[in-house]
């Protein structure tokens, strides 16, 4: 089930022996020295590594438009808290009305943990002809025509 | 049950002037539905949209092109096809014309002219992230947006799981893929023609609500099951050895990954799930 979490890989038992190795044998020196017969990079430069790992993976141009850092819902918040400035005139998000909660609940917290931000009003897609089965909720129309952003 | 594409661009021409982001999942993780993300970003951005998406269940599982797309951002988990375990370290992509300064800032950004963000040390430059500096010179592109240090066991494990990746490519994973998917799919449509498990009113055992073009999903089939049979059949695909993913009240996700699964393996599931349901 790739889709829930996926199987886990003979490598990643080498890779943490490896990692446990660096730290027991040098300590602090760990964070800038690399080891010939170990997979990995220095701990200071892993990051960079496995985003060097990813440029087919995502199509990245270059390993300086990828980072691994935190977890799924704190990246969306940090992103919203770069790329959502809303102003006056556009304020209005478009996402999907029934989201997987880690996309759900991101933009509506964004505004209270960035106080500069408005609270968003989400323009709500809605699925033609949906099924009730699957989308229960009517869709939150209300929301869409809500075209001043609230201090 | 699925969104067209053009529903989408619709909505984003509709609001147009007001809009200010749109954000969406890669794929949507209930339907197994894979969104146009070329097409939707260069209609969002040709109208002034910021554009980000989030590839929790697209990224390892389809062709991605971020860079080309001219996507704003985009994050994922590294759990699901990346197979990096449960909680793993997360990913970003940041697009390069967010990286450089702005040569002439404005209120809204950091004072050397960087995009805002919510800063913290170790998204500094490398070179002088332990000079304690008061003004803040972030790290290049999407480095920049790191915050504290990362746990360096977390790394060790993302790396092995991409490690598997550098081994073949996405291409020949999702063309597998494609034929895996549409092997189960067949298969699927052989136990509906056969009426397998059809109700006493001829309602049919299951539905597949995962769009039927290979190229409008990914490795996942959801499949929605007539009302009262998920307890059984989930029973049953558990005492058979297959591992799905069960969304109450009625649906299960298969995917099978082309990564380790196996066309028998597709097969296997779906004799269990035969028996499942004829028992009913």
């Amino acid at each position: 089930v790739g889709n829930s979490l996926g199987a886990q890989p003979k490598g990643i038992r080498t890779h943490l022996d490896a990692h446990l190795e660096t730290w027991a044998s040098i300590g602090v020196n760990g964070h800038f020295t690399s080891f010939e017969d170990s997979p990995l990079a220095a701990w200071q430069d892993m990051a960079a590594d496995c985003a060097q790992q990813s440029l087919d993976l995502v199509g990245a141009a270059s390993p300086s438009e990828v980072i691994y850092m935190n977890t799924l819902t704190v990246n969306l918040h940090l992103m919203m808290a770069s790329f959502y400035r809303p102003t006056e005139k556009r304020h209005k998000i478009i996402a999907e009305w029934k989201p997987f909660p880690s996309d759900s609940v991101s933009p509506l917290q964004d505004s209270t943990i960035v106080p500069v931000l408005t609270l968003p009003s989400l323009s709500t897609q809605s699925p033609p002809n949906c099924n009730g089965t699957v989308f229960p909720h009517p869709p939150h129309s209300s929301k869409s025509t809500q075209t001043t952003p609230r201090q | 049950m699925t969104i067209s594409t053009d529903h989408i661009l619709s909505i984003i021409d509709e609001h147009a002037d007001s809009t200010a982001l749109l954000l969406l999942p890669g794929i949507q993780y209930y339907t197994g539905q894979l969104f146009d993300i070329p097409r939707i970003t260069a209609h969002a951005r040709a109208r002034g949209i910021t554009v980000g998406w989030d590839l929790a269940h697209a990224v390892g599982n389809v062709e991605l092109s971020l860079h080309d797309w001219d996507v704003d951002f985009a994050v994922w988990c590294t759990y699901k096809y990346l197979n990096a375990g449960p909680g793993a370290i997360a990913g970003v992509f940041v697009h390069e014309r967010h990286h450089h300064p702005n040569p002439n800032p404005v209120k809204d950004e950091l004072g050397l002219g960087y995009k805002h963000r919510l800063a913290g040390w170790y998204g500094a430059d490398k070179a002088v992230r332990f000079n304690m500096e008061k003004e803040f010179r972030p790290a290049e592109g999407a480095h920049g947006w790191q915050v504290s240090n990362p746990s360096a066991v977390d790394l060790a494990c993302v790396r092995a799981a991409l490690g598997v990746f550098r081994r073949t490519s996405m291409k020949e994973l999702r063309d597998k893929a494609v034929v895996l998917t549409g092997y189960l799919e067949w298969l699927l449509n052989g136990l509906l023609q056969e009426s397998v498990g059809t109700g006493e009113k001829g309602e049919p055992a299951f539905r597949i609500l995962t769009p039927a073009n290979p190229l409008e999903r990914g490795s996942q089939l959801s499949l929605l099951l007539r009302g009262g049979l998920l307890g059984r059949v989930s029973e049953k695909l558990a005492e058979g050895g297959v591992v799905v993913d069960v969304r109450k009240p009625d649906v299960i996700r298969v995917a099978p990954v082309s990564m380790y699964c196996r066309f028998e393996d597709v097969w296997g599931f779906v004799e269990v799930l035969k028996k499942a349901l004829e028992e009913e």
